[in-house]
């Protein structure tokens, strides 16, 4: 019956190489749907800190090899954040609940960290989502 | 005048070919579309934002993002100078214009306020200020301070008009019950008005969805659940990072309360943030926290405290009175639910128990 066809879309002008690509590139498209991760969901990683809602660094983290510690004085106050590579935290700050610390390390896109009494806000850019969610409610 | 050729079947048989082959690439193209989204975080209101939307770029992004500042800014900040509710609380007693936007939030939450026979209370500031859970030095106020601090909130003498508004002398508001849920909306809004079709806000940690998931209605050829969002909900026991409960919803806003944000602990006793304006102290209904789902950001971030103020049995009425869901969680990790959601939310953690 496939050959019938094949001969009559011949008749018609087109070749069997003609059908075998247009199939080829249908199935690697579909194949590109199944797999592709969407462009939301796989981008590099950084951490960017806020103060009072204003961007003040940025540090991508994936090029991190080594972890390390940068401290940030605002206002008189200091806060101390750990990056590595894929993730970043508090691990101190001048205020007095210290939420921010028990937060512990932020690492899936969307994630975030906040000091309120020093009014910033550290969030994870990119990379991968930790759950299959869309939000978090909290 | 000449006759018209008959056309070939060859030419009729390639020509569907064609056709064929570029309507397949563009139903892969249109399904791939509804799963590009562009996004896009910063923060506000001492908070983060997140953004992201199906069918907007970084222009619309922005736009939204400039929206919940102004919001936060210029409108209901208690704390940046210049803003509507930082001058309203310096010049309590004297009426003052206001952002349009302001006076739309006051309104609405003075009407949940009433509808909730102000368990919504904005007019709690001093009682706020007194307990300092905010600041560095919290502590438990005497007696005698809560009760001063009490009758400085009477809603009866918050007034709008228009864009004009003011408040009881000596009083001091806070919107800090509805800020993240108003700040959703003014985004929310923003977005549709730029021609976003599907969006995910989250501000502070309460969400809004605005349309379904993808813009692609071909993509409900594999399957209806495809098309709604995922939204999950903060194991209030665990770290922020940890949820107990994933919920399935279409367009719409989402709010918790929970005893576990801002607290301090003095002589083993722990004392939250969310105050019942009846008492003067941090509720007690039993709740450890409770997530609500309405129509409006707003309306889901002051029904979230309600429902922590009233308690699971009190606060159903004024749920269903909004035509609002449920989600409540007790100290020993067993979960009920309003009736709408029972269908639609799968529990995640084993610890938790859905009665």
């Amino acid at each position: 019956m496939i050959k019938d066809r094949l001969t009559e879309l011949n008749k018609a002008g087109i070749k069997k190489g003609d059908v075998i690509i247009a199939l080829i590139l249908v199935l690697a498209s579909f194949l590109a749907l199944l797999y592709s991760p969407g462009s939301s969901d796989s981008t590099e990683k950084y951490a960017i800190l806020y103060h009072k809602g204003e961007e003040i660094d940025r540090i991508n983290l994936d090029s991190i090899d080594n972890p390390y510690e940068k401290p940030y004085i605002l206002n008189g106050l200091k806060a101390i954040i750990r990056y590595e590579k894929g993730s970043a935290a508090f691990i101190y700050s001048d205020c007095r609940d210290k939420l921010c610390i028990e937060r512990g390390q932020i690492k899936g896109q969307a994630d975030a960290s906040v000091c309120l009494p020093l009014n910033l806000v550290l969030i994870i850019e990119g990379g991968e989502r930790e759950k299959d969610m869309d939000a978090v409610v909290y | 005048m000449s006759k018209r050729s008959k056309p070939s079947s060859k030419s009729i048989t390639t020509f569907a070919f064609v056709a064929v082959i570029l309507l397949l690439i563009v139903i892969v193209t249109d399904i791939q579309g509804g799963k590009k989204a562009y996004g896009k975080s910063s923060s506000a209101m001492g908070a983060s934002v997140f953004l992201t939307l199906c069918g907007g770029d970084e222009k619309v992004a922005d736009a939204m993002i400039e929206a919940v500042k102004h919001l936060d800014s210029d409108c209901l900040s208690p704390t940046i100078q210049g803003s509507d509710v930082f001058n309203l609380n310096a010049n309590s007693g004297q009426p003052l214009k206001v952002n349009a936007e302001t006076a739309d939030v006051l309104k609405k939450a003075v009407e949940i306020s009433k509808k909730s026979d102000f368990t919504l209370n904005i007019a709690l500031g001093q009682l706020i200020r007194l307990w300092g859970i905010d600041g560095d030095n919290p502590r438990v106020p005497s007696a005698e301070e809560i009760e001063a601090a009490l009758n400085t909130a009477d809603m009866s003498r918050i007034f709008i008009d228009g864009n004009t508004a003011s408040i009881g002398a000596g009083q001091l508001i806070d919107l800090g019950a509805v800020g993240k849920g108003a700040a959703c909306d003014i985004a929310a809004e923003t977005a549709k008005r730029l021609g976003v079709k599907a969006a995910s806000i989250s501000v502070g940690g309460s969400v809004t969805f605005v349309g379904q998931k993808s813009v692609s209605g071909l993509k409900s050829l594999f399957g209806g659940s495809e098309l709604l969002w995922s939204v999950g909900i903060r194991d209030p026991f665990g770290s922020v990072n940890d949820t107990f409960a994933s919920v399935k919803v279409g367009p719409v806003s989402i709010s918790t309360s929970g005893n576990y944000e801002k607290y301090f602990e003095e002589n083993g006793v722990r004392y939250h943030h969310i105050f019942d304006p009846k008492t003067g102290y941090p509720s007690d209904s039993g709740l450890v926290s409770v997530t609500v789902f309405s129509d409006s950001g707003l309306l889901s971030d002051a029904l979230s405290t309600v429902a922590f103020v009233l308690g699971y049995e009190k606060s159903l009425p004024i749920l269903k009175e909004y035509s609002a869901e449920a989600v409540f969680v007790f100290p020993d990790k067993t979960v009920r639910v309003t009736d709408g959601i029972k269908e639609s939310i799968t529990i995640t953690d084993s610890e938790f128990t859905l009665i």
